[in-house]
């Protein structure tokens, strides 16, 4: 119920705009409203954050599955625990000044940076996903591998890995969904520049740190109720990740 | 003749210079919102005012010139603080008094280490119309110029724009940033760094642009010889809390004064200045 209301809340404020914003151009002072640059922005940095964070959650879910001691997953409970905001003013101290250095044409504050710490924000919450996953299914058939002579990392490799991809996409998903949602990490680290990346090492801007840069505006222009736009699509995105999950995994 | 003018003097001096006794007799909370700007100097004064009397208690939160218009129209701090005029929407939609308490230069600013000390404003047109990418066009080395800017609802942004853009459009690899002082920080960390400031905010990690030939200093501000000017405003309801009232005219006064020369703005103060060299 509550879920609705929102949904018709947004709706209704985004009305005046929704036509508008379907085009390449922000520039509230000549009445251009236009979302694309951000929405894809949003897309390029949560894609990148998750092809990233994939190999490593699969590869530390693995170790954490042979290694048999606790301490591993407890660190990466922990991991979850960790406040966006501290990663992004740490990230802007030292990864910054760093990107800056090696690619001397950006300012460091860039598309890379962003996906960079909002992997290490998905990370641990695709690992623990993979790792339930791959814990289920190696206890299972370790003993029959190891009977028939099989090493771990064959076990690993060619029996379970293949039986993942429930699992994998599962953990893309929820990786994507937490990674688009974020604010502060792209507020601080994209360089909120009004375009498209060139690339990897060039500015871009996240439709949610748009949010925030409009926020302090002029609530009369019809500007401000691009917030209530992006609200309501970042809202229809989770709500199409999630229901896809729940009916892939019912199914 | 010259005893009647020095006592005039010093009860001129005496009226405007005791401004912190009228806070003894308050108590009570302000809290102030709006552009960065202003902060130095409403920190400095709130600090004395909190000395005097410790049952007061002022606090002072930036959020930009939008925000502190939005935040006193809603009635949800005492002053609202911007670094322009409102607009005419924001006098319809709110009733609000407005106070002129300084004038604020707006300077473009490079890293401490750059070699380049001057610019025309031709050059800082085309360099944030992205027209000039590489600061050896403009005398420095050849590298990249890496501009930084503000965020739409930024007063200093929107004094900035009109001064020196003409209305052209700005390049799309400007990196927005959210307030002054996050302008410092970008600036001086960055050695290739270009970006617009409050003149209050210049200090020694970065350097000030001349422009066409005049120096973004205090004077040049006021005489009107430096053109990126604005003036700070601070705003309450039509009808503030005595304790509001009191503070503003603290500001106004001659401590107030010396308050705002201090961090490099220049006072409005109709008043002694007519009384005060």
């Amino acid at each position: 119920m509550f879920v609705v209301a929102l949904f018709a809340f947004l709706f209704y404020f985004s009305k005046p705009l929704i036509g508008e914003v379907m085009a390449w151009h922000w520039q509230p002072e000549h009445g251009h409203y236009g979302l694309f640059i951000m929405i894809i922005g949003s897309f390029l940095a949560s894609v990148l954050a998750v092809l990233l964070a994939l190999p490593i959650s699969i590869g530390l879910a693995s170790f954490a599955v042979v290694s048999k001691r606790k301490i591993v997953l407890e660190i990466i409970y922990v991991m979850t625990s960790v406040p966006t905001i501290v990663y992004a003013f740490v990230a802007a101290i030292i990864l910054v000044p760093f990107l800056r250095s090696c690619f001397i044409e950006g300012t460091g504050y860039s598309w890379l940076a962003t996906s960079l710490m909002l992997a290490m924000l998905v990370l641990p919450t695709m690992t623990l996903t993979i790792y339930n996953g791959l814990n289920t299914r190696y206890r299972h058939y370790q003993t029959t591998t190891t009977s028939l002579g099989l090493t771990i990392n064959q076990t690993l490799l060619w029996v379970i890995m293949p039986l993942l991809g429930k699992d994998i996409i599962t953990a893309t998903l929820l990786g994507f969904s937490r990674a688009i949602g974020d604010t502060i990490l792209a507020l601080v680290l994209s360089g909120n520049a009004l375009h498209l990346p060139n690339a990897l090492w060039d500015s871009m801007r996240t439709m949610t740190a748009h949010i925030v840069l409009i926020t302090g505006g002029n609530t009369q222009d019809i500007g401000y109720n691009a917030i209530f736009i992006i609200g309501l699509l970042l809202f229809v995105i989770s709500i199409a990740i999630n229901s896809l999950l729940y009916r892939w995994r019912r199914g | 003749m010259r005893i009647f003018f020095v006592s005039l003097l010093f009860f001129c001096h005496c009226l405007c210079g005791s401004e912190l006794d009228v806070f003894m007799s308050h108590t009570g909370n302000i809290d102030i919102a709006g552009g960065t700007a202003h902060i130095p100097v409403l920190r400095e004064a709130a600090r004395n005012v909190m000395t005097v009397n410790d049952s007061i208690k002022i606090t002072i939160a930036g959020g930009g010139s939008g925000v502190g218009v939005q935040k006193v129209g809603a009635g949800l701090v005492d002053i609202g603080t911007t670094g322009r005029e409102l607009f005419p929407e924001e006098k319809e939609k709110y009733a609000l008094e407005s106070y002129a308490f300084a004038v604020d230069g707006i300077a473009v600013v490079v890293n401490a280490t750059n070699k380049v000390r001057e610019l025309s404003s031709q050059q800082v047109r085309d360099i944030y119309t992205g027209k000039i990418r590489n600061w050896k066009y403009v005398g420095g080395e050849d590298a990249p110029i890496h501009l930084y800017g503000r965020e739409d609802a930024s007063a200093t942004r929107d004094v900035f724009q009109k001064a020196l853009l003409n209305g052209e459009d700005i390049s799309g690899r400007l990196v927005v940033v959210a307030s002054n002082g996050a302008m410092k920080s970008a600036v001086a960390r960055d050695f290739l760094g270009m970006g617009y400031l409050s003149i209050g905010y210049v200090d020694d990690t970065v350097k000030s642009i001349t422009l066409d030939g005049i120096v973004p200093s205090q004077d040049n501000a006021v005489s009107g010889e430096y053109p990126v000017v604005r003036k700070l405003f601070m705003h309450t309801p039509k009808q503030p809390t005595a304790l509001s009232k009191a503070f503003i005219d603290y500001i106004m006064s001659g401590e107030g004064r010396d308050i705002i020369v201090r961090h490099g703005y220049f006072p409005l103060n109709p008043v002694c200045d007519l009384i005060l060299p």
